[in-house]
This record gives structure tokens, sequence and C-alpha cells, in this order.
């Protein structure tokens, strides 16, 4: 028989644990998912009236952006292209890679600040968040899946129509509900607390040197990588020689907004992609063509290519590209780097485990 | 004065009266129903999937594999001109012939009177095509009955999805592949494959509650390909997303010609 004071502590152990365990799960349970503006950033361009973003929506949304049902063999989730310590993006890939290790047109672009864009893509054919998502399920050389199928395979699975249930009133599971839960997900990726965030908002201070990127990226880069979403969500050919792709397997070009629009005037233009979290999202451009900011810098400086669609921006004063010399570069980077959001890349709400 | 005050009042009472006796004597006036038909056919041949068909145009031959389209936005059209469109939602119709439950359409609860014409689209206008999905009927859900009749990557509705194969046909597999869509474009103009057809009766037919008339309309595929433009496999085996879709769409409305009208 073992002595009574024991078997108290080995209680009181016990308890101790059950109540440290309960109070994890009620600090879980306790944070409700709520979408803030940032007081420095513009109203958002989506209408959150049609889809407020609640804790169940948020949750339900997060389960299927890193499930991978909706792909066609169950092999890749959205998150496998879009990593959340990558910014939402495929870490170290040029092209991402879709199913059977298929490679895809373009560099994963972040899932980041969506709420404050119009059209989504490199070439902004979808044109509302809650429509995205269909377009990696269904293509071939992403997920290669029927949305239809995937919404099978959720209806089979008891937790999911629960979720269903606690997100929007019913187990029913349709299109529209699928499609608002994941755009509720991604509503949540905010970046918007970046040192220079916090330097706008007169929390903290840029060094000398970023104080002289800052000058010059204004004079010559914030005319399209405009305003705190360091883009001014129009398309743009930026110069960069068109390289041979394979479309539906076939050989040919990626022509960008071209795809869309089918306006000889909209040849290799792709959206002006934003400037934040670059320490994250390497390799760069939509082709992901340059591995570090170095040569996308080099390639504004020296190796822009005309063409009858670059931008007039791109050629003034008689000259194509922008003037940069090596001072200029390191300040430049030196302000890139502090539109890292280590806040953003690291928030347990957005990532997968 | 005051006679002549009442004696027209007396005047109107009566006259409002001969008109309420006209009203009753017409037809009783309650709603009926009406019945669109699509057959489908190669010049005067029956349509049917897996069987090789000549373009007598062309000299090309051509086995099809597929055929499916949307039409929508049905009005009809009656004799003084007024018009009956259809409820939004039970506008849109996906045709496919060779499922029986896919053409057909009944028009249900159409005002009675003497109808002459009916205009309907070849695939979905802009303004369904950019609605919230919440919003869309199920005929245009894209996991529903619009799955594979939609551009994820561009999102829309592709009106009319032709295939099959052809010797004619330099693709591999000898495949012919028309995808014919675009509503003209979200914020960009771009192409704009939506096409109306108006059928004139030429008669006027009469739809009352115990009267369901029945409009049987022929499609005739070889129109797909012989048209204002003459679409040739050799030269255009695959057109899908493209500026000579609006040329195919030119011709595809051609297609749906009046047969004759079963009077019930």
């Amino acid at each position: 028989m073992k002595p009574a004071y024991i078997k108290q502590t080995r209680h009181l152990l016990l308890y101790l644990c059950l109540l440290a365990c309960s109070a994890c799960q009620q600090q879980v349970e306790e944070v409700p998912i709520q979408w803030q503006q940032p007081a420095h950033f513009p109203p958002p361009a989506y209408d959150f009236s049609r889809n407020p973003v609640t804790t169940a929506g948020f949750k339900l949304g997060k389960r299927l952006f890193y499930d991978t049902r909706l792909s066609r063999d169950n092999s890749i989730s959205c998150g496998s292209c879009h990593i959340p310590t990558s910014a939402f993006t495929h870490h170290g890939h040029d092209l991402s890679h879709g199913i059977d290790d298929q490679l895809t047109l373009r560099n994963a672009p972040p899932v980041m600040n969506l709420a404050w864009h119009k059209e989504f893509g490199w070439d902004g054919g979808v044109f509302q968040l809650d429509l995205f998502a269909i377009s990696p399920i269904e293509a071939h050389n992403e997920m290669d899946e029927k949305l239809s199928n995937v919404l099978e395979k959720l209806r089979a699975d008891a937790s999911y129509r629960q979720m269903f249930k606690a997100a929007f009133g019913s187990e029913e599971i349709t299109t529209a509900r699928f499609l608002m839960a994941l755009a509720q997900f991604q509503l949540m990726a905010v970046s918007a607390n970046s040192r220079y965030d916090r330097y706008l908002q007169g929390r903290d201070t840029l060094s000398l040197l970023e104080q002289e990127g800052l000058r010059i990226f204004q004079q010559k880069c914030a005319d399209c990588h405009a305003g705190v979403l360091f883009t001014d969500l129009s398309y743009r050919n930026n110069g960069l020689a068109p390289r041979r792709v394979r479309i539906e397997g076939a050989d040919s070009v990626d022509t960008g907004r071209y795809r869309i629009t089918l306006q000889p005037s909209d040849l290799y233009k792709f959206k002006v992609p934003s400037l934040r979290n670059l320490r994250y999202t390497a390799p760069y451009m939509h082709d992901g063509r340059f591995r570090t900011l170095n040569e996308v810098l080099e390639h504004y400086n020296s190796g822009v290519q005309p063409s009858p669609t670059l931008d007039p921006r791109l050629q003034q004063s008689g000259r194509v590209g922008i003037p940069l010399n090596e001072t200029e570069k390191e300040a430049l980077l030196a302000f890139l780097e502090t539109l890292n959001d280590e806040s953003f890349v690291r928030d347990p709400r957005l990532s997968e485990f | 004065m005051k006679k002549l005050f009442i004696l027209s009042l007396f005047i109107l009472a009566a006259l409002s009266a001969c008109q309420k006796n006209e009203k009753d004597e017409a037809v009783p006036q309650t709603n009926g129903k009406l019945e669109i038909k699509f057959d489908h056919f190669v010049g005067t041949e029956r349509f049917a999937l897996n069987q090789s068909f000549t373009n007598p145009s062309s000299g090309e031959s051509f086995t099809p594999t597929l055929l499916k389209y949307f039409v929508s936005n049905f009005r009809l059209i009656k004799e003084d001109g007024s018009e009956y469109v259809l409820p939004a939602e039970q506008n849109y119709f996906l045709i496919d012939p060779t499922d029986n439950s896919l053409q057909k359409i009944q028009v249900e609860n159409l005002p009675a009177g003497k109808y002459t014409a009916i205009e309907f689209i070849i695939g979905v206008d802009s303004l369904m095509s950019t609605k919230d999905v919440s919003e869309r009927p199920p005929v245009l859900d894209p996991a529903g009955q619009a799955q594979d009749m939609y551009w994820s990557w561009n999102p829309g509705y592709i009106f009319v999805k032709f295939e099959g194969t052809s010797p004619q046909s330099s693709e591999s597999g000898n495949v012919f592949k028309y995808h014919i869509g675009g509503y003209g474009g979200y914020d960009t103009p771009s192409i704009n494959c939506i096409r109306s057809r108006r059928i004139e009766f030429g008669e006027a037919v009469m739809v009352n509650g115990d009267h369901t008339p029945s409009l049987h309309l022929i499609v005739d595929v070889l129109k797909f390909f012989n048209g204002s433009t003459s679409l040739k496999i050799a030269e255009h085996p695959v057109v899908m997303f493209n500026s000579f879709a609006t040329a195919i769409a030119d011709n595809y409305k051609e297609m749906f010609v009046l047969d004759h009208i079963h009077e019930d």
C-alpha cells in the first residue's frame, strides 16, 4: 500500500494536467476570428457583407485550404504550393508543381492581402476571390480534380458536414458555401505589420540607408508598386523576354493578360506583384526566373527587352529600363527588407499545424 | 344641369358595364404552358454521336463525340408586341442531344394569349456569368450540370461544346474540339459569343390553360460549319477562347430554325 500523500500528489498532478489541457482548449476556442481593417490601409475591395468572416467559416476554410482531398489523388492541397512560412508561395520553385509533379504555367503568387484585389492571378482572369479556387482544383497540371468530386468527398465526411453546419447553418455542402469558406480563410491572410508599416504608424524608425532606399523607391518604383499594397493592381509588361512554355501540352509562350482579354495591347502583361515579404517568396517574377532580388534589380537596370507593349515607364528619356547604380541598389534592397512581415508568415491562425 | 350630370353618370355606368361584359364573354384567360423541343440533325440525317457524317459543302467528314450547349433568356412575343420573359432563375437550359431529358424546355405559367415569336440567347448572358455563385441557378453550378461547360481560369461558361474526330484534323487522334464561349469580358472588352435568335411562328399560337402548344425547332449541326464563315476542320481543328470563336458563334446562331408547331 502506497502512502496516502503519494496518492494525493498523483491526484493533484492529474488534476493539474486536466486543468492545463482544458485551459489550452479554451484558449484556442475562445479567440474569435475577425477580419480587421489595418488603420493605414485603404478600404478593402472584397464585399464582406456578402460573405462575412466568421470563426466557424474561417476554420472550415482553413481545413479546406490544407486538405489534400481537393486534388484528384488526394496528394496535394492549396497549402502545398501556397506555404504560409513562404508567405503562401511555393518556396524555391520557379514554376510551381502540381499533381504527378507536373509543372504549372507560372510561379505561385502569394495568398496575401487579397481583400484589396479586384482580380486574381498573374493575368487577373478571375474576377472574384470566391471563384478562384475552382481554377487550381480543375487545372490538369495543378490538382486535376472535378469540383463536383471534391464536394462528394466532403459530403461523405461527417465532420465536414458538421463544420458546414457551424459555418452556414445547415449540413448542406454546396459550391457557393465551399468557395465562400475558402475565401474566408484567404481573406484573413493580411500582411500589414512589417517594420515599414510600423514606421508609417510612427511606431518604428528606418535607418539612414533604409530611408535612402525609400527615397529611391518612391522616385523609381512606386508608380507601379504603389501604396501600402506595393502594387497598383494593374497589368504591365516589364520587359522580360518571353520564354517558351507548355500550355495544354503544346509548345507555346505565356502571353499573360492577353490570354484573358485577347487584346493585342495586353500581350505579355502580368499583374504588378506586391513587394511585401520578398524575403520569403523567392524566386521572383511570373515565371520565377530570378532567384535573387539582385537579379531583379539588374533586370530593371540592364535587362529590359523592348517590345510593342513594354510599359511606357520603362522607356523614358530615350532608354529602356530604370537606371540603378550599385549604391542605389544597396539602398533599395535595404528598404525592401523593411517590408518583410515576420508576424504574417508565423501567424498561428494561418499555419497548417 | 343636375339632370345632365345624372345622365352622364348613367351613360358612364352603362359604358363600363359594356366593357365588363365584353371581358366576361371572352374565353377564360388562364396561364398555360408551352413546350420547346430541340431536334438535332446533320443536314437531313438525324444527329447521333459516334456516327460519321459528311459536310457536302467542304467534303469533310466528321464523327461527333460530344455536343452540348446552353440556351437562355427566353422571351415570348405576343401578337400585340408585348413580351413575356421567363423568370430569371428558370431561364437557363443545358441542351444535350444524347440526353432525352435535356432536349425539351417546358415553359410553365405562361400568361394566356396569342404568341407570334420567341427569342432566346445561345449562351449565358454577361450578368449571370458574373453573378455570385450563390445566386446562380443549379443548371449553371460549376460542380453540377455546368461541369465541363465552365472555364475556371477565365471564369465563364462554355456556350457550345462540340467535339469529335475527323480524318481532316491534323491534331493527334484526329480530334476536333470547339469550345465556344466568352460573354464580352469582365472589365476589359473581350470576345463576345452570345448570340440572340428570334424564331417567328408565322401564325399566332394560342396559349391558354388547357392548351399546350409544342414548338419543334430543328438544330442543323451542318450550319455550325457552313455559315457566313466556312469552318473547315482541316484549318481549325481546335477553337477555344480565341477571336475566331466569334465567327463560329455567328454560324451556330443559324442552326436553330422552326420546323413545325403542334397546336396541342
